[in-house]
C-alpha cells in the first residue's frame, strides 16, 4: 500500500515537473531524426567522389565514369556521387574539408593505353590514382566501390576473368543494413540513459526540500521508497523507449524483431540506469547539481554505450565463452549490443541470454551499492 | 509523574564544536515545553537527537509511547513540503506513510486542513501557496498521524498576526492529546503557550521551569528603566541602596534596574540620580519579562 502511494506520488511529481520529463522523453527521438537527416536520408547516404579526368576526349574514360555512376542501392538510389573537378588543388582541398570522400585522377593516356592493350594485347593500362583521408571511414568504402567497379569494367571489356571472385553476403535480416540502422539500438539505449535525470530528480528533490526527513520519521522504509521509485522510473523508461522506437519507424527504420523481448531488455536497462542514478544522487544535494554535475555520469554512459560513436573494443576477459570488453562494466554498453542483436539480427532470448544475465548482475550490483550509499548518507 | 520523554546527559560534538553539552531534562505528557535559546545554541541539534534523526555522542533519550514509530511528529523550522503535490494529496500521502488507510488519511487530513484554515485551497499545488499557507501546511504534515509528541521548531516564523493566533489556538487545542515541544525566539509567544520552559545556550541548559519560576531567578519581578540624556556616568551606582536594587544593566542611554520593592527603589534611584546631576528623560516601571531573563542569561552579543 505504501509502495503504491509512493509510486503514485512520484508519478504525479514527475508529470508536474514536466520540464525534466520532456527533456528525458524527447532527447532520444530528437537524435533519431538528427541521425536520419545525416545517415538515414537516401539523399545523404551516398559517397562523394571527386574526379579529374585528364582524358576528357577518351571513350573509355567516359564509359568508366558512367559505370561508376550506374551503381545503385537496392532502393534504386545512386551509391557514388561523382563530381568532376578541374584541378588537383581544388580536389585536395575538398578532401581536407570533408566535402568529398575520395579523389580519383584518370590519366591523360587512359583511353589510348587501354585501346592499345585491347588491340595489340601489349603494354598495360595507365593506372588511376586515388587520394583520400584514411581517418574518414567513407574514404575506404568509396575506394573499395571504385576498385570493384573499375576491375569489373576492365574484365567485361577485355574478357579476362579473375581466377576468383568474392561473394558478398550481408548480415542482418536478409537486407542490407544501413549506417542509420546501426545507430537505432544505441539511440534506444540513449532514451533510457536519459532517465538518469528523472530518476535522480526523484531522489534529489526529496533531499533538496528535506522531505526525506519526513519520510525518515515515517514508517516508509528505504526499500519501499526505492521499490516505488524503481517501478515508476521503469515505466517512464519504457515510455521513452517506445517513443524513440516510433520515431525510428517514422524515419523509415524497419525491424521484425520480438517487441516483448526488446521491452524486457529495455526494462532491465532502465533498472540499471536507475541504479546508477541512485549512486549519482547520493553525491548531489540540489536539482541544479543534478543538471550540472549529473552530466558527467550521463556523458560517460552515452560515450561508452556507443550512442554517438562506435568505440574500438578493449578486451576485458572471457566469461563462459563470451568475450567481455572494458565498456561492458557499464550495463548500458552491453544493452546496446543486446538491442542491436534483437533489432537488426532478429535474435531470440537464447541468443542474448548472456547479455541479459550480465546486465541483470551488473544492475543488481550497482543497485545495492546505491542503496548502501543512500542509507549511509541519509540514515534512512 | 512519569515523563513521556527523558533526555539524559546528551552530548553532541561537530568536529571541534560542542553543540550539545551534557543536557538533561524531562518532558511530561500533555504539557507544552518551550525550548528557548539564541541562534546556534544547540536547539535544533537537541531536537534532532530527540526525534532520532541524529545519534548523540553520549547520553540517551527515552520515549514512553505505545508505538515509537508513530509517536513523533516534527514540524521543522524551514518549510518541508512537496511543491508539486496539492495540500490534500501530500497530507494523505504522509498519512499513508504512517500506515493510515486512504479514507482515514483523507478524513483526518481534511479536518486538519480545516482547522488550520487550508481547506478551501486543499486542491491547490503547494508551490502556488503563499508563505503563510506553506507554514501552516508544514504544521499539518507533522500532525496527520496524531503523534504523541510534536516538535514544533519555530512554527510561527513568517506568519501574519491572524495566522499566529490561528496556530496558537490550534496548538492549545491539541495539547490534551499531544505533548508539544516548542522552540521559538518569540518570548511572548513562548510565555503564552508553554507550561514549562528551558533556556539553553552554547549547548548548555541554563535554566528550566515555569515562566514565573524563571522570572524569579533574577531576584526580582519588577524593573525600572531610566532613559538619561548624554553619556551614562556610572559614578552614582555605589550610592544606590543594594537592599532595594537586585541588579542592573545598561544599554545606550538606558539603564535597567531589577528592583525588589518598587516605591522605595524608585525614590532611591531618583534621589541618587538628582544628587549626581544626571538628567532623566523618561522613566518606566514594568514587570520583568521572559526576554529580560533570556538576555540576562545569554547576553547581548549577536550569534551566528
Amino acid at each position: 500500500m505504501k509502495v503504491l502511494s509512493c509510486f503514485i506520488k512520484s508519478f504525479k511529481e514527475n508529470l508536474r515537473d514536466w520540464k525534466i520529463l520532456i527533456l528525458a522523453i524527447l532527447f532520444a527521438p530528437f537524435f533519431v531524426y538528427l541521425m536520419y537527416m545525416y545517415l538515414g536520408n537516401p539523399k545523404a547516404s551516398f559517397y562523394n567522389v571527386a574526379v579529374i579526368n585528364n582524358d576528357p576526349g577518351g571513350l573509355f574514360s567516359k564509359e568508366l565514369i558512367r559505370e561508376w555512376e550506374k551503381m545503385k542501392t537496392d532502393k534504386g538510389k545512386p551509391v557514388l556521387k561523382i563530381q568532376m573537378v578541374d584541378d588537383t588543388a581544388t580536389a585536395k582541398k575538398m578532401i581536407k574539408n570533408r566535402e568529398t570522400d575520395l579523389f580519383v585522377t584518370i590519366p591523360g593516356d587512359f583511353s589510348e593505353s587501354f585501346r592499345t592493350f585491347l588491340t595489340d594485347a601489349t603494354g598495360s593500362v595507365s593506372p588511376l590514382t586515388s587520394y583520400g583521408d584514411q581517418a574518414n571511414v567513407k574514404y575506404m568504402t568509396a575506394a573499395s566501390f571504385i576498385d570493384y567497379l573499375t576491375y569489373s569494367y576492365l574484365g567485361t571489356k577485355t574478357g579476362i576473368e579473375l581466377p576468383m571472385n568474392m561473394n558478398y553476403e550481408f548480415a542482418g535480416r536478409g537486407k542490407i543494413l544501413e549506417e542509420f540502422d546501426l545507430y537505432i539500438p544505441a539511440l534506444l539505449v540513449l532514451s533510457i540513459i536519459m532517465m538518469l535525470f528523472t530518476a535522480g530528480a526523484s531522489i534529489v528533490r526529496e533531499v533538496e526540500k528535506d522531505t526525506i526527513t519526513r519520510l525518515t520519521l515515517s514508517k516508509l522504509t528505504s526499500a519501499e521508497f526505492m521499490t516505488a521509485l524503481t517501478v515508476n522510473q521503469i515505466i517512464i523508461g519504457l515510455i521513452c523507449l517506445l517513443l524513440t522506437l516510433f520515431s525510428a519507424f517514422s524515419a523509415g527504420y524497419k525491424t521484425s524483431c520480438s517487441i516483448p523481448l526488446l521491452f524486457l531488455i529495455g526494462a532491465l536497462t532502465s533498472f540499471s540506469v536507475i541504479s546508477i542514478s541512485i549512486i549519482t544522487a547520493c553525491f548531489i544535494r540540489t536539482m541544479f547539481g543534478l543538471l550540472t554535475l549529473g552530466c558527467f555520469p550521463f556523458f560517460i554512459l552515452v560515450f561508452f554505450s556507443d550512442c554517438f560513436m562506435p568505440l574500438p573494443k578493449i578486451d576485458l576477459f572471457n566469461l563462459a565463452g563470451n568475450q567481455l570488453y572494458l565498456n561492458d562494466i557499464l550495463p548500458t554498453a552491453t544493452a546496446t549490443r543486446a538491442i542491436n542483436k534483437i533489432l537488426n539480427y532478429d535474435s531470440t532470448f537464447s541468443d542474448i541470454s548472456f547479455e541479459f544475465i550480465w546486465i541483470f548482475a551488473l544492475a543488481s550490483v550497482y543497485f545495492f551499492i546505491g542503496i548502501w550509499l543512500f542509507k549511509r548518507k541519509y540514515k534512512y | 509523574m512519569k515523563p513521556i520523554l527523558k533526555a539524559e546527559s546528551l552530548v553532541k560534538r561537530y568536529d571541534d564544536v560542542l553543540a550539545v553539552d551534557n543536557i538533561s531534562f524531562e518532558i511530561y505528557r500533555g504539557e507544552i515545553f518551550g525550548f528557548l535559546g539564541p541562534n546556534g545554541a544547540g536547539k535544533t541539534t537537541t531536537i534532532k537527537i530527540m526525534t532520532g534523526l541524529l545519534e548523540p555522542d553520549d547520553g540517551c533519550v527515552t520515549i514512553d509511547c505505545e508505538d515509537n514509530g508513530k509517536s513523533i511528529g516534527l514540524c521543522p523550522q524551514h518549510i518541508v513540503i512537496w511543491e508539486n503535490l496539492t495540500c490534500l494529496e501530500q497530507i494523505i500521502y504522509m498519512g499513508q506513510m504512517y500506515n493510515m488507510s486512504l479514507n482515514e488519511a483523507r478524513k483526518h487530513g481534511e479536518e486538519l486542513l480545516e482547522s488550520l484554515g487550508l481547506y478551501v485551497i486543499k486542491d491547490r499545488l503547494a508551490k502556488n501557496l503563499s508563505g503563510g499557507m506553506k507554514r501552516r501546511l508544514n504544521i499539518a504534515l507533522a500532525l496527520i498521524h496524531s503523534p504523541e509528541i510534536l516538535f514544533l521548531d519555530e512554527p510561527q516564523a513568517g506568519l501574519d498576526p491572524q495566522s499566529r493566533i490561528l496556530v496558537r489556538d490550534y496548538v492549545r487545542s491539541i495539547k490534551s492529546k499531544t505533548t508539544i515541544v516548542l522552540t521559538t525566539h518569540d518570548m511572548e509567544e513562548a510565555e503564552k503557550l508553554s507550561d514549562r520552559i528551558c533556556i539553553i545556550d552554547k549547548g548548555k541548559l541554563l535554566v528550566s521551569g515555569t515562566a514565573d519560576e524563571i522570572k524569579k531567578i533574577s531576584g526580582s519581578e519588577d524593573l525600572i528603566e531610566v532613559d538619561i540624556t548624554g553619556e551614562v556616568h556610572m559614578e552614582f551606582i555605589p550610592f544606590l541602596n543594594p537592599e532595594l536594587i537586585a541588579g542592573m544593566s545598561e544599554s545606550g542611554n538606558k539603564i535597567s534596574f531589577n528592583i525588589k520593592e518598587p516605591v522605595p527603589a524608585l525614590e532611591n534611584i531618583l534621589s541618587v540620580v538628582r544628587e549626581h546631576n544626571v538628567r532623566v528623560n523618561n522613566l518606566r516601571l514594568r514587570k520583568n519579562s521572559l526576554e529580560d531573563i533570556f538576555i540576562s542569561l545569554t547576553g547581548r552579543s549577536l550569534r551566528e
